[in-house]
């Protein structure tokens, strides 16, 4: 996996010798400057406790010169690794007396930094592990239960919804022609509907009358504004897993239930449109 | 001697009807009067006895259940006729944010950036959809922000018995650090 040319001398930075033409393509895709990092650490055979800050920095630069280079998206995470590294290397090049002055915030920044790097690395390590306990696992093939077989429960074999599904529905419902309402007011006076309202309401219904169709939530005539409130109470309460969104089958109708795992209500305070907060133990 | 052998055929059975992984308190539920150390006894000597006599099926522990499955040597085979659900193999990056939150349980978005140095925003949005990862709370500071945890789902797909089946991080560092072949870290090993 050669990408970029060894460099033993600090003061060459040999880009000019980093063309296209002359290296491999296949650059590997690294997930962050963390990554890189570890890369040219182990590609160089060194302790991560002992590297050095200078011989390192060069190198991750020239890696960043030549993604950009290639055209590649350099993020910003790179970018400010870079700072963080170029500011150790001066550090580094302080005379000891002097950075000593300074205060040790070089050493702390780089003790910083290794033990960020030995933490990601415990977690490459670890999702190495976890692939191959995936693919071992693939290689069992289970019986797969009957749908029509309930066993204990008697619930049915349902999917969740997905946002999309809620939306298409949503949309369904908006745009139907909706005709004016019976009595139209004289005076149209501001609907003060609020999401924190509809999320009470969307609560209570489905605590009290169980499992409820979608549609049945915007049955009566409704102003765009309350249809919207409700429709967003319906998801902040799907994301947030006190109620159910779910279909029988794959495009079909959707149903909203309670969770009968959630977190109780009571305890929490619904901030408009912030979430949910907690409320003080002395209530 | 002869009642063992007419529960473990009922466990036998319920196992096969569940399909998934099948926790021992529901095995105990559905046939009273027998205590859970029986039932894990006997569940052990199905397990034996499916390894000693070589059948094509095995009693895996997984999920904090038990379930029955088929041996990883045959899976070629079982491939020719059934072609499995393509349930895609998780992205590296997908893989190391999954086992952040494995580890560190309940961690907020946050802890997993911090960790990964990078955003973390799709991948841990595509593990919920995945159903890998769930939504377990909220932290108790400034900002409330959500804390993320694994699901059972998790545990079925990468085949743990539970939680505490996963390497410790350390043992996991031996394993990789020997296994590279580095001079110091033979030293080390002492």
């Amino acid at each position: 996996m050669q990408t970029t040319p060894d460099t033993p001398d600090v003061a060459s930075t040999s880009a000019s010798e980093a063309t296209p033409d002359r290296l491999e393509l296949n650059l590997p895709q690294f997930h962050g400057p963390l990554d890189l990092l570890l890369h040219l650490i182990q590609k160089n055979d060194l302790d991560i406790h002992e590297i050095s800050i200078a011989q390192i920095t060069d190198q991750y630069l020239e890696y960043i010169d030549l993604m950009k280079m290639l055209d590649l998206d350099v993020a910003s995470d790179y970018l400010v690794m870079a700072s963080t590294l170029l500011y150790l290397k001066s550090r580094s090049m302080l005379p000891s007396a002097a950075s000593a002055r300074r205060g040790s915030d070089g050493a702390d920044m780089r003790d910083e930094l290794v033990r960020q790097l030995l933490e990601y690395k415990h977690f490459k390590e670890a999702a190495v592990h976890l692939h191959e306990r995936e693919e071992a696992r693939a290689e069992l093939q289970p019986r797969v239960r009957d749908e029509s077989f309930d066993g204990a429960e008697t619930r049915e074999y349902r999917v969740d919804a997905t946002l999309f599904d809620l939306l298409s529905a949503f949309k369904m419902l908006v745009d139907q022609p909706v005709g004016p309402p019976p009595d139209l007011p004289d005076e149209i006076e501001e609907d003060l509907i609020t999401v924190e309202d509809k999320i009470r309401e969307v609560l209570h219904r489905v605590e009290t009358e169980g499992r409820i169709a979608f549609g049945e939530f915007f049955a009566r005539f409704q102003s765009r504004l309350e249809l919207i409130c409700t429709f967003l109470a319906i998801l902040e309460l799907a994301r947030t897993h006190q109620v159910y969104a779910v279909q029988e089958e794959a495009y079909g109708p959707i149903e909203i239930e309670l969770n009968p795992e959630r977190p109780d209500i009571t305890s929490f305070q619904w901030t408009d449109y912030g979430g949910p907060e907690e409320v003080e133990a002395d209530d | 001697m002869a009642d063992q052998k007419r529960w473990k055929r009922t466990i036998e059975a319920l196992l096969f009807a569940s399909g998934d992984p099948l926790p021992v308190s529901e095995i105990v539920t559905a046939l009273d009067g027998w205590d859970a150390p029986t039932v894990e006894a006997l569940i052990q000597q199905l397990r034996d006895e499916y390894d000693a006599s070589g059948r094509g099926i095995q009693l895996v522990e997984v999920e904090n259940g038990y379930q029955l499955t088929t041996r990883p040597e045959d899976a070629g085979v079982i491939r020719r006729l059934f072609t499995k659900q393509v349930s895609s193999r998780l992205t590296t990056a997908a893989l190391e944010a999954l086992a952040i939150v494995a580890y560190h349980q309940p961690v907020t978005r946050a802890d997993v950036e911090d960790i990964r140095g990078v955003n973390s925003d799709s991948v841990l949005n595509s593990l919920i959809e995945r159903k890998l990862v769930t939504i377990s709370g909220r932290k108790d500071v400034p900002g409330r922000p959500l804390l993320y945890s694994t699901t059972d789902t998790f545990l079925r797909h990468f085949g743990l018995k539970d939680l505490t089946d996963l390497p410790s991080l350390e043992e996991l560092s031996e394993l990789f650090d020997t296994s590279r072949d580095r001079e110091g870290d033979e030293d080390d090993a002492a």
